[in-house]
C-alpha cells in the first residue's frame, strides 16, 4: 500500500525536494490527495518527515517499523513489510538525497549501480526524421534527445555577405521530466542552447562561409532543433552528440540521408533562388567536438555524466569538448572548484583526462552509428 | 619583448583598472568595475567610456529582502541573479552569465545565514555586449561573386580563427568582479571568499606579429582569437578542500581556488595551461587593487 501510495504522491507533488523539506507545504499537498488510503500513507510520510526533523540519521529499521500498516490481516504482513522497507529507502532518498547519495559514494557505486568513474551507455539512432535535412536520436543512460536539422534559404547579413546561419536550440519540455515547467523555455533551456550554440560558432563545427548559395543574396539558414524527450541529467552531453550525429556524413558512398541539403541556384534576374528536388549534397563540416559533463558533489568526488538525481546534489559542474584530434574546443567550470587533496585546477586536469578516453568512445559509437545509416 | 598590441600594451598587461563601491544610493550594496578606464573620470564617464574602449560593469546586491514564496529555501536565502546586457533585452547568453555567477556565488556567500529570505544581485553591462564581428574571408574574396550555386565548386576552408558569439569574456569577467564589490559593499551576506574574474585570449600570427598568448584581450582582439579563456579565482582562507599542497598561500592574500572557468575556440591542454596560470597572478593583482581601492574607501568613510 505504501509503494503505491507514493506514487501517487509523485505525481501530485511538481518538486518532491523542496515539498519534503517543508512541513507545511507537505500539508497542503495531503490535502490534495483526497482517496482514504493515500490520505493514511500521507500521513505517515508526514510522520517521517517529522521524524527526520528531530533525528539526525534515520535508521532503515525504525523506518521499516514506521512504514507498517496496522496490521489487521496475520496472512498480508508478510508482504507488507517487504513493500515498506522498498519504499522506506526511497522515502530516505527523497527526505535526506545528499546522504543516499553519499553512502553509495563511500561504497564506491553510485545509486543507479555505475562504478564512480562510470559513464552510462550510449546509444545512436542517425536518419530516424525522413522529412529532415538531417536528424538523430541518442539515448545516454535514460536521457533521450532528438535532433532535427531543416534548412531555409535566407538573406545574408550586409556586414558578413557570405556567412550564413546557424540557429541552435535545445527544448526542454515539461513532457521530459516534472522539473520542466510548461511554456516558454526556462532558464535551463536557455543556457544549454547557449551553450550549444557558442559551442557550434566558435569551433567552426559548420563553416559558416560554406553555407553560401550567392554573396549577398542568398545563404543557408540551418535550424538545428534539440528536443528533450526523457529527461535523466546530463542534457548538454547527449544534445552536442545528437547534433553532431545529425551533422556527420559519410563521403565514401552515394545516397547518404544524413545532413543533407538540396542543390541551389540563385538567379539574378528573377532575384529568387532555386531548389533541387532530386539533388542533394553533403554540408561541408568543420571540426566535430564532442562534450563531456561532470559534477562535484560535497567537494569530495568528481562524478561523470550525473543523472538528474545526482544534478542537484552537484553545486559545481566541469565540461570538456574535444575534437577529432584531442583539441579542447570548449571547458567550463562553475562553482568553487576543488575536492578534498586537490585543486581546482587539478580537478579539471583530472576531468580533462577522463574526458579524453570517454571522447575515443563516443566517437567509435558515433562512427558505427553513421555506417549503419 | 615589444608590444605588438593595438594599445601598445604587453601581452601579459591589463588595461588600467577602475574600481568604485555604493554609487548607487537605493541599493543595500553597489559597485562598478571596468577594465581599461582611468580611476579620475570625470561624471560624464559614458560617453567617454565607449571611447576609450573599456569593458565595464555595475551591479548592485539587495538583501536579504522578502522572497516570493515558490522560490523560498527552508535551509539558505534565494540568490537571485539578474543581467541586463547595455543594448537590446538579455537573451539566452545573459541567462547563461546568471547560471554561471548565481553557480559561482552560492558557495562564496553564506546563504545559510538567512533562510527564508532572498538575495537580488543585478548586473548591468556598461559597455557592448555583442561579439564585434570579424570575417577575415570578406576581405580575402572581395568581388568574386560568379558563385550562383551551391554546393560551391571549391570547398570552402574553415577560418583559423574562432568565431566569437555571446558576451565578450572580458565583460563576463568585468559582471563578476562588479558582483564581487557590490556584495563587499552591501556586507548584509557573510563572504568566504571575494571571486575576481579575468579573461584571456590567444591571438594567432598575424603580419609581423608573432602568435602569443594576451592578457585582458579588448573585444576586437577576441574577436580574432584561436581561443578565448575567462577564469574566476576565489580569494578567501579555507576554500580549498587541500590544506596545502598546490595552494600558493601568500600570507595576506591568503589562498586562491578557481570558481569560474570558461573557453571556447582551439587549444590545447599547455595552451589551457598557461593561460590559467597567467590569469592566476593577473587575478591576484586586480584582487590587490580592489583591496587597496577599499581600503582607501573605508579610511574616508571613518573620518
Amino acid at each position: 500500500m505504501a509503494v503505491v501510495a507514493q506514487r501517487h504522491i509523485d505525481a501530485t507533488t511538481c518538486n518532491a525536494d523542496n515539498v519534503l523539506r517543508t512541513p507545511r507545504v507537505w500539508h497542503i499537498q495531503v490535502e490534495a490527495v483526497h482517496n482514504e488510503d493515500l490520505h493514511v500513507t500521507a500521513a505517515q510520510l508526514c510522520f517521517y518527515n517529522f521524524l527526520s526533523i528531530f533525528s539526525t540519521t534515520l535508521h532503515p529499521d525504525i523506518m521499516a517499523t514506521a512504514t507498517l500498516p496496522p496490521a489487521s490481516d496475520a496472512a498480508t504482513s508478510s508482504s507488507s513489510i517487504a513493500a515498506a522497507s522498498s519504499s522506506s529507502a526511497e522515502v530516505f532518498k527523497r527526505l535526506h538525497p545528499a546522504s543516499y547519495l553519499a553512502r553509495f559514494l563511500t561504497k564506491g557505486y553510485r545509486p543507479d549501480g555505475r562504478k564512480l568513474r562510470g559513464w552510462r551507455d550510449v546509444s545512436v539512432n542517425v536518419g530516424s526524421i525522413s522529412t529532415a535535412n538531417g536528424s538523430a536520436l541518442v539515448r545516454l543512460g535514460e536521457t533521450t534527445m532528438v535532433c532535427g536539422i531543416k534548412a531555409e534559404v535566407a538573406g545574408p547579413s550586409s556586414e558578413q555577405p557570405r556567412a550564413g546561419y546557424i540557429v541552435p536550440n535545445i527544448d526542454l519540455p515539461a513532457l521530459s521530466s516534472p522539473r520542466f515547467k510548461p511554456g516558454p523555455p526556462g532558464d535551463e533551456a536557455q543556457m544549454f542552447s547557449n551553450w550549444l550554440n557558442d559551442l557550434l560558432v566558435s569551433s567552426d563545427t559548420v563553416p559558416l562561409e560554406g553555407l553560401c548559395i550567392c554573396p549577398g543574396k542568398a545563404v543557408w539558414a540551418l535550424y538545428i532543433d534539440v528536443v528533450c524527450i526523457n529527461y535523466d541529467g546530463n542534457a548538454f552531453d547527449a544534445a552536442v552528440m545528437a547534433v553532431m550525429a545529425a551533422l556527420r556524413n559519410r563521403y565514401d558512398r552515394e545516397l547518404t540521408a544524413i545532413a543533407r541539403l538540396p542543390g541551389a541556384t540563385y538567379n539574378d534576374d528573377s532575384g529568387q533562388t532555386i531548389c533541387s528536388r532530386t539533388e542533394t549534397f553533403p554540408l561541408q563540416l568543420g571540426r566535430t567536438p564532442l562534450s563531456c559533463s561532470f559534477g562535484i558533489f560535497q567537494s569530495s568526488h568528481l562524478l561523470p555524466d550525473p543523472t538528474s538525481f545526482e544534478t542537484p546534489l552537484l553545486p559545481t559542474t566541469v565540461t570538456v569538448a574535444l575534437d577529432e584530434r584531442g583539441v579542447a574546443a570548449l571547458v567550463r567550470e562553475e562553482g568553487l572548484g576543488g575536492v578534498v587533496g586537490k585543486t581546482g585546477e587539478a580537478v579539471i586536469s583530472e576531468a580533462w583526462d577522463l574526458a579524453e578516453e570517454r571522447v575515443k568512445e563516443l566517437r567509435a559509437i558515433l562512427e558505427e552509428s553513421t555506417a549503419q545509416a | 619583448m615589444s608590444s605588438s598590441r593595438h594599445d601598445r600594451r604587453a601581452p601579459t598587461e591589463l588595461r588600467p583598472l577602475s574600481v568604485t563601491v555604493g554609487q548607487l544610493a537605493r541599493a543595500d550594496g553597489s559597485g562598478r568595475f571596468a577594465f581599461g578606464e582611468l580611476p579620475t573620470l570625470p561624471a560624464p564617464w559614458l560617453a567617454k567610456l565607449i571611447a576609450l574602449g573599456s569593458t565595464a560593469a555595475v551591479a548592485s546586491l539587495n538583501g536579504p529582502i522578502e522572497v516570493r514564496l515558490r522560490e523560498e529555501l527552508p535551509d539558505r536565502a534565494t540568490l537571485e541573479v539578474i543581467h541586463r546586457p547595455l543594448e537590446g533585452v538579455g537573451a539566452t547568453s545573459s541567462r547563461a552569465l546568471e547560471s554561471s555567477l548565481s553557480a559561482l556565488l552560492i558557495p562564496l556567500l553564506n546563504l545559510s545565514q538567512h533562510p527564508r529570505s532572498l538575495i537580488q544581485l543585478v548586473v548591468q553591462s556598461l559597455s557592448s555586449t555583442t561579439a564585434p564581428s570579424f570575417s577575415d574571408s570578406t576581405i580575402d574574396f572581395p568581388e568574386s561573386s560568379s558563385q550562383k550555386s551551391w554546393p560551391p565548386s571549391e570547398t570552402v576552408l574553415s577560418s583559423h580563427t574562432a568565431p566569437a558569439s555571446g558576451i565578450p569574456f572580458s565583460s563576463r569577467a568585468a559582471s563578476i568582479n562588479a558582483a564581487a564589490l557590490a556584495a563587499l559593499d552591501a556586507g548584509s551576506v557573510a563572504m568566504r571568499g571575494v571571486p575576481i574574474g579575468v579573461a584571456l585570449a590567444y591571438i594567432p600570427a598575424e603580419s609581423g606579429e608573432e602568435a602569443g598568448l594576451v592578457l585582458d584581450p579588448t573585444p576586437e582582439e577576441e574577436a580574432r582569437a584561436t581561443s578565448r579563456y575567462g577564469f574566476g579565482w576565489a580569494f578567501g582562507v579555507g576554500l580549498s578542500a587541500t590544506p596545502h599542497g598546490g595552494m600558493d598561500m601568500d600570507g595576506e592574500e591568503g589562498e586562491a581556488e578557481l570558481v569560474w572557468v570558461e573557453s571556447e575556440g582551439q587549444f590545447t591542454r599547455s595552451e589551457f595551461q598557461e593561460a590559467l596560470d597567467l590569469s592566476r597572478s593577473a587575478a591576484r593583482q586586480i584582487h590587490g587593487f580592489v583591496r587597496e581601492q577599499l581600503k582607501q574607501r573605508f579610511n574616508e568613510v571613518k573620518r
